[in-house]
């Protein structure tokens, strides 16, 4: 009878320890952080396209130096401003300048040869 | 290139671009030479100076050696109209004196040693073949394909219309010009002009204004481009002629008004021309067969070394047009 209890104890508590060790390997699978790099884009990921110069940059209230002063209000017509809703509020920097020499013609901004 | 052939050092300087508006369809271009300048000094959102509820754009260059413009942030499209009212402006008179100037012996230097005095304005409204920005004057004059401006000088270079004769003035006039790329540009100041004034397009080379703004007067102005048709529109409160509005249109590519073509496809062949200023050289050729040129539009001060004051602007309005 003590063999067989001991050999009782023994399974049990090998099940135990077996079912202790599986629920903690859950719980640390869901308490673990996630990779961050398996949310960054593999090298081989495809690129957006670059912006071209002239386009407008993205609206950022965070960034941007002229913002409107009432977002709700700022869902005007497309290409129509009337200066209401403006306000200068953001960090505005300035850049050193390397245009000023420029005249008549330029490297860049002459001759544009291009066929749309 | 020109001015460093010359060896002219460019004075230190800063500038910003600020885009604004819906989308960020426009663009606020600022220079100063100063390293403490306020945002404010040069571009404001403030009280309509007519004394109506409402708020407008004002843009100020306190120094002449500042520069102020709005543009479109994006090339415009092939077909389009803007429209927007300008007004109230305080950038001289074309008396004798000071002109608008603070103390009087401002320079356009580095780039010439001629009193900037003499002259001093703003643009209503103009049409850039490149992207504008403040620049020296001979850097913006080269690269105009359509202006309505004013420039107060004295004495006069030009003429302007009284409604029965033109006179010559130089106060407060209204030039409405189509640059023309029929002829040699100037290395300093560009093509010469085709000016509309008394109801129709002058001879080339002359200046001839349309009319005198009043300085406590909005006006409202309109440029239309249609393919190739330019049409330009002035309502408003005049000197001369009261209350009136002046239009006109010009077919740009039979009149080959300089570098219209926003594609090498729309270059009427007559226009061609591969001559070169013998200082920049033949890799800068006037206007080449394989040339198109994007339009912007660009309103305020952008003369680095010339014109001090400020203007009003309100309600700008773009639209593309089928």
């Amino acid at each position: 009878m003590g063999k067989n209890f001991k050999n009782f104890v023994l399974h049990i508590s090998l099940i135990m320890t077996c079912l202790l060790v599986i629920a903690c390997k859950e719980k640390e699978d869901i308490l673990e952080p996630i990779n961050p790099e398996q949310t960054t884009p593999k090298p081989t990921d495809p690129k957006p396209t670059d912006p071209k110069p002239t386009d407008p940059k993205p609206a950022d209230p965070l960034t941007q130096c002229i913002n409107p002063k009432n977002t709700n209000a700022a869902d005007q017509a497309q290409h129509n401003e009337n200066f209401e809703n403006l306000a200068i509020n953001g960090p505005c920097v300035w850049q050193i300048d390397a245009l000023a020499n420029e005249g008549p013609f330029t490297e860049t901004d002459c001759i544009s040869l291009k066929k749309r | 290139m020109y001015f460093t052939q010359k060896e002219i050092t460019p004075p230190e300087g800063n500038r910003t671009s600020l885009a604004f508006g819906n989308n960020n369809w426009l663009t606020a271009e600022l220079y100063s030479r100063d390293n403490d300048r306020e945002i404010t000094d040069f571009i404001d959102f403030v009280d309509d100076p007519s004394g109506i509820d409402n708020t407008v754009l004002k843009l100020s260059t306190l120094k002449h050696t500042d520069g102020a413009i709005i543009r479109s942030s994006q090339a415009l499209p092939k077909n389009y109209r803007i429209s927007l009212k300008v007004g109230f402006p305080q950038y001289g008179d074309g008396e004798d004196g000071l002109n608008g100037y603070d103390i009087g012996d401002e320079l356009a230097e580095p780039w010439n040693g001629h009193s900037a005095v003499a002259e001093n304005g703003f643009y209503w409204l103009s049409i850039l073949d490149s992207q504008p920005k403040p620049h020296n004057n001979t850097w913006i004059h080269h690269h105009r394909k359509f202006v309505i401006d004013s420039d107060n000088h004295s004495p006069p270079w030009m003429e302007i219309y009284n409604g029965s004769e033109f006179e010559s003035s130089g106060k407060n006039p209204i030039m409405v010009i189509a640059p023309d790329g029929t002829r040699t540009p100037n290395i300093r100041n560009g093509s010469p002009f085709i000016s509309y004034a008394a109801e129709e397009w002058q001879a080339s080379g002359q200046i001839r204004a349309i009319d005198s703004y009043l300085p406590n007067e909005w006006y409202q102005v309109t440029f239309t481009r249609i393919d190739n048709i330019y049409t330009f529109k002035i309502e408003g409160n005049f000197k001369h002629s009261g209350n009136m509005t002046y239009t006109g249109s010009i077919d740009a590519a039979e009149n080959c008004i300089w570098h219209y073509n926003q594609t090498s496809e729309d270059l009427n062949p007559d226009c061609i021309n591969n001559n070169f200023f013998t200082e920049l050289g033949d890799q800068f050729p006037f206007w080449p067969e394989s040339s198109g040129f994007d339009d912007f539009f660009m309103l305020g001060d952008p003369h680095i070394n010339y014109y001090e004051g400020h203007v009003y602007y309100d309600d700008i309005q773009l639209v593309e047009l089928p």
